[in-house]
């Protein structure tokens, strides 16, 4: 789980183009909008599409994303579940 | 619908008061932006391409900020930051730019994305920034200004229409002054699809030795220009007194509006003291410039541009920037000169350029009077 976490915080630093990020930077639990990474909605949306090309996981409603875009931990666990590919 | 399509032979704006130039900036090839100079040596193209000389971005923005900013955004917004700081202006009362082709890079990227991921969910920002105006979006949202907005895309012809609309807002007393702008860049692809158009040169070219090549093509070249032009003349660089626009005119048809600008404005050839013409060492297209030069005064200083910046859409800025520089500090860049001046100070400039030979503009810049 370790290693996949570590492979997802690499994902989203080149999806969004944080520039300059390590991986280790980005605390599991730490929240990704708002106060914690400080990520915005095209972020958001960034990572619909994130998920759909790497994992085939669809999220039709925004709202939903939200949810499962709350922390790495989140992602993660949600991914496992629920992952095509 | 194509604006050629409907546009008259020429199109002048003689009918509107001259505007004045409060601020210049440009970003290109050259290191014209730190010191808003161009140095005596110019940087060589690399491959027939004159790329950006990027400035400094962490002076303005934060990482996060940058990352969402494509080339042409982050070089257009921080010209715009500049020109505004130079003018002494908090917020500008309008937005008005100009581009032939916008960002390429994220318009390539998103058309990529489309054929690769089968036109299924596609990334937001390369669409966001693939789009002509996201520039002048970032420039509203820098400034809160919620005022007039507008880009024009049209070629050869698009910041010659932002000046046009700026000069109208500020003729009809809508605005006291306007930032006016023009961006544009070149990607490895463009590159590659115009070279096939026969754009670029085959043979390596130096650019000190472009305006003397015997071939065609020109050098691929990228740049972004801002202004800010106002009504009054208080501390302005120079005055925008004439603007002139021919599509696909023949070389008399050219002469005819040079000599309808200068006699508008109740000049002799002799009157002119520096003409700036865009040559671009592409052999097909020089007869236009030749003509012009030919009709020069003898004592006129007459310098050229594309050495420095290339050749795209609105590659001319450049030689606005160049005119409103020489207009205030009486100087010309010794680099780009044809032909030296034989006389003194630098009154009346005119700027004639062409797109591929079908997008034909003059400008008349005038020193401002005390």
């Amino acid at each position: 789980m370790e290693d996949f976490k570590r492979a997802l915080k690499l994902q989203i630093i080149e999806a969004l183009s944080l520039q300059g990020m390590q991986p280790e930077e980005i605390d599991d639990d730490a929240p990704l909008f708002g106060d914690g990474l400080g990520l915005d909605s095209i972020d958001s949306l960034e990572m619909i599409v994130l998920l759909e090309r790497n994992y085939g996981i669809k999220i039709e409603d925004p709202r939903e994303g939200r949810r499962v875009f709350e922390s790495i931990q989140v992602m993660a666990d949600y991914i496992q579940a629920n992952r095509k590919k | 619908m194509d604006l050629a399509a409907i546009m008259p032979a020429s199109y002048s704006v003689n009918m509107l008061s001259p505007v004045y130039i409060r601020s210049a900036r440009a970003i290109c090839a050259q290191d014209t932006f730190g010191n808003n100079d161009l140095p005596g040596e110019l940087t060589e193209a690399t491959g027939n391409s004159l790329h950006y000389l990027h400035p400094d971005y962490s002076k303005y923005f934060t990482i996060m900020q940058l990352r969402r900013m494509s080339r042409v955004t982050r070089t257009g917004l921080v010209a715009a930051i500049e020109s505004l700081a130079d003018a002494g202006i908090k917020k500008p009362e309008a937005i008005i730019t100009g581009t032939g082709k916008g960002s390429i890079y994220d318009t390539e990227k998103f058309i990529q994305n489309i054929l690769e991921f089968h036109e299924g969910t596609l990334n937001p920002t390369p669409f966001i920034q693939s789009t002509y105006n996201s520039l002048n979006g970032l420039i509203g949202l820098q400034y809160g200004a919620s005022c007039y907005n507008t880009t024009y895309v049209h070629r050869g012809f698009s910041l010659e229409l932002a000046l046009t609309d700026a000069m109208m807002l500020l003729q009809e007393g809508e605005i006291e002054q306007a930032l006016v702008g023009c961006f544009e860049e070149i990607s490895p692809e463009h590159y590659i699809i115009k070279q096939k158009l026969g754009a670029w040169k085959k043979e390596p070219v130096s650019c000190r030795e472009l305006i003397a090549s015997k071939t065609t093509g020109s050098i691929a070249g990228e740049g972004t220009f801002f202004f800010v032009v106002q009504k009054n003349k208080a501390g302005a660089l120079a005055k925008l007194s004439g603007l002139r626009m021919l599509f696909e005119p023949t070389v008399a048809a050219v002469l005819d509006e040079l000599t309808s600008l200068l006699k508008e404005h109740h000049l002799r050839r002799e009157d002119i003291d520096l003409v700036i013409l865009g040559y671009n060492g592409d052999v097909r297209h020089n007869h236009y410039y030749d003509a012009v030069l030919a009709a020069s005064d003898t004592s006129t200083c007459i310098q050229c541009f594309k050495p420095a910046c290339g050749e795209f859409d609105t590659a001319v800025g450049f030689a606005v920037w160049m005119a409103a520089w020489a207009a205030q500090r009486q100087q010309v860049f010794p680099s780009l000169t044809i032909r030296p001046a034989m006389k003194g100070p630098i009154k009346n400039i005119i700027i004639y350029n062409h797109y591929q030979a079908k997008d034909h503009v003059l400008y008349l810049l005038q020193q401002t009077e005390d």
